[in-house]
């Protein structure tokens, strides 16, 4: 199975008045198509960090990231977001939602940023079933519970059939019972459309879901990757 | 289809509104303004064209705007322009302003000889009434006596005399009042005097020659034709253009700056919202168009409630200043029209470009 994401020596210094903040220290890891892969940590140890760095969305002070193959580590803000939308879903613990827009409408302005402007409303129709909630099209995320909102997100994240889906602490703002529902969802979506999926938590029991766990400490990974 | 832009419009409600209404304040101050200058302006030539006559005859140092002057010529010069060749009628008028029956400045009243001023150009219609006759005999014009509800018999009193109204003539035709030339003259303490003269000519082509004419004999005096009397008004009056331009340019102005401050605190909050759309790989023209969009749009709607507040301000004004003429005009229409968007897409611009440049995570995190 070929590599969809890589790192190389991967590290990210962060300056604060004359103190450089190690938040990623030489991170080395492969991740292979369809697998699912969770990065387990205690808060602050630089998971989300990582998790940033590998999804374009900041850049590395060392090191390198490919995905696909293609180096984002030195591209510029332009073609790092053409990445992000192209190959890259993101979900959030904070569920990112546009409070102003409707679960479809979400889902839309995803497709709009990603095709141009053009709309499948088959395709919206068919991701919202797959996280099951086609009869909550219409609402707005203040009309969803949280469980609801965070599986909008997932949807939004795989509208444009992205080569990885990268989740950061999805079951953070989750109570138990919808936290199990979320994790589960996500395991149906790697077992059954075989998509390639991240999760980064600090919670040991949901990194137990995925298939290969990573752990990280102190801005290094210190269990197999 | 999602619009963003429409859906932060309509959720930020108080913000949109008051963006709007600086808009549409924005464009009436323009189109009332201008149109009330140019209102006056065009009424006032209007006026002095519709006599009929074809040359004004001034003294020297004298305005082509009347209410201005208080020069007077002898009445004697009468006598050398009636004999002047090319000219067919002379008519010696006397002009005073009055600040009585409200109008914008005043009133400007002539003294007039009746049967000489018809015979410079015949268009004082009379409506209602009968001609100036007695030495207290007063006409008003149709506007003026529906402003004051003024009726024949009616008594004004002007510069301490007491006129009957005798007629009511038609409006838009030389001054609002008339009276008898020799009364006025009395009255002003100037016998024998004329502020100006009204010049017929044989015929339209002989206009311009005679005007020439009168110049080279009266060395000094001034001739203002009556064909270009709308455009010399214009250009006499110091800086009228300048006053348009000034107002045109603060409306448009306090209108960029409302619209950028609201564009500007709408991104700030919406710093979160900047982030997830960078989150999804929007490109920076997308957030720029996403912004700007909603500064246009905001202009687009505060353009509409311009115009039509600019017409109520017309309707209200015409019904409660009769005497005062609002013009608003297509050009200037599409004129303010053109400057509400461009204020409304400037005053976006910055905004959009500084949301545009977020760094996505720094967007994100933000609280």
């Amino acid at each position: 199975m070929s590599d969809i994401l890589r790192t190389e020596n991967l590290g990210k210094v962060y300056r604060v008045g004359k103190i450089d903040i190690h938040a990623v220290r030489r991170a080395n890891l492969r991740i292979k198509k369809g697998e699912f892969v969770s990065i387990v940590g205690p808060s602050g140890c630089g998971k989300s960090t990582l998790l940033h760095l590998m999804g374009g969305m900041a850049k590395p002070t060392t090191g390198r990231v490919f995905i696909e193959g293609i180096d984002i580590s030195k591209i510029g803000d332009s073609e790092r977001a053409k990445i992000r939308r192209e190959k890259i879903g993101f979900v959030f613990q904070r569920f990112n939602l546009f409070s102003v827009l409707s679960a479809q409408q979400n889902l839309e302005i995803a497709m709009q940023i990603c095709h141009n402007g053009h709309v499948d409303h088959q395709r919206i129709k068919e991701i919202m079933s797959l996280v099951g909630l086609e009869n909550k099209l219409h609402h707005k995320p203040l009309e969803l519970s949280m469980g609801e909102q965070q599986r909008v997100a997932i949807a939004r994240a795989l509208i444009n059939n992205p080569v990885i889906i990268l989740a950061d602490e999805p079951t953070g703002n989750l109570d138990s019972a919808n936290s199990y529902k979320v994790l589960y969802l996500i395991k149906d979506l790697n077992r059954n459309l075989g998509q390639t999926i991240v999760l980064i938590t600090h919670n040991q029991e949901a990194s137990n879901i995925a298939d290969r766990k990573i752990g990280m400490k102190d801005g290094t990974i210190v269990a197999p990757s | 289809m999602a619009n963003l832009a429409l859906a932060n419009l309509t959720k930020r409600k108080t913000r949109t509104l008051v963006s709007i209404m600086a808009v549409a304040i924005e464009i009436s101050l323009i189109l009332v303004l201008v149109g009330l200058t140019r209102g006056t302006l065009d009424e006032v030539a209007s006026r002095m064209q519709n006599i009929g006559a074809d040359i004004l005859f001034l003294p020297p140092g004298s305005s082509s705007i009347l209410s201005l002057n208080n020069y007077f010529m002898h009445i004697n010069l009468k006598e050398h322009l009636v004999t002047t060749e090319g000219v067919k009628a002379v008519s010696p008028v006397i002009t005073w302003v009055t600040k009585k029956l409200g109008g914008f400045g005043g009133n400007l009243i002539f003294g007039i000889d009746p049967q000489e001023f018809i015979n410079v150009g015949g268009r004082l219609e009379l409506l209602k009434g009968k001609p100036l006759q007695g030495e207290y005999d007063m006409l008003v014009d149709r506007r003026l006596a529906d402003a004051n509800n003024l009726q024949l018999n009616d008594q004004v009193e002007v510069l301490n005399r007491r006129f009957t109204i005798v007629g009511i003539c038609k409006a838009g035709v030389g001054a609002r009042i008339y009276v008898p030339l020799t009364t006025l003259q009395n009255t002003l303490n100037e016998p024998n005097r004329a502020s100006l003269f009204f010049v017929k000519c044989h015929s339209p082509e002989l206009v311009g020659e005679v005007a020439s004419r009168l110049e080279k004999s009266f060395p000094g005096y001034k001739t203002q034709l009556s064909e270009t009397y709308a455009e010399d008004l214009a250009e006499s009056i110091q800086g009228i253009n300048q006053f348009i331009g000034a107002i045109t340019v603060i409306a448009i102005l306090v209108s960029f700056l409302v619209i950028l401050l609201a564009m500007y605190t709408t991104t700030i909050e919406r710093t979160r919202e900047i982030g997830i759309l960078k989150a999804l790989g929007a490109t920076k023209a997308y957030i720029v168009k996403t912004i700007v969009t909603e500064g246009i749009v905001l202009s687009m709607i505060g353009i509409l409630c311009g115009y039509l507040l600019s017409l109520a301000t017309q309707a209200w004004m015409g019904k409660t200043y009769p005497l005062i003429n609002v013009i608003i005009t297509p050009s200037w229409i599409i004129l303010a029209g053109i400057l509400g968007l461009v204020s409304g897409f400037f005053g976006s611009l910055y905004p959009s470009y500084r949301a545009a440049r977020l760094d996505p995570l720094e967007a994100l995190n933000y609280e």
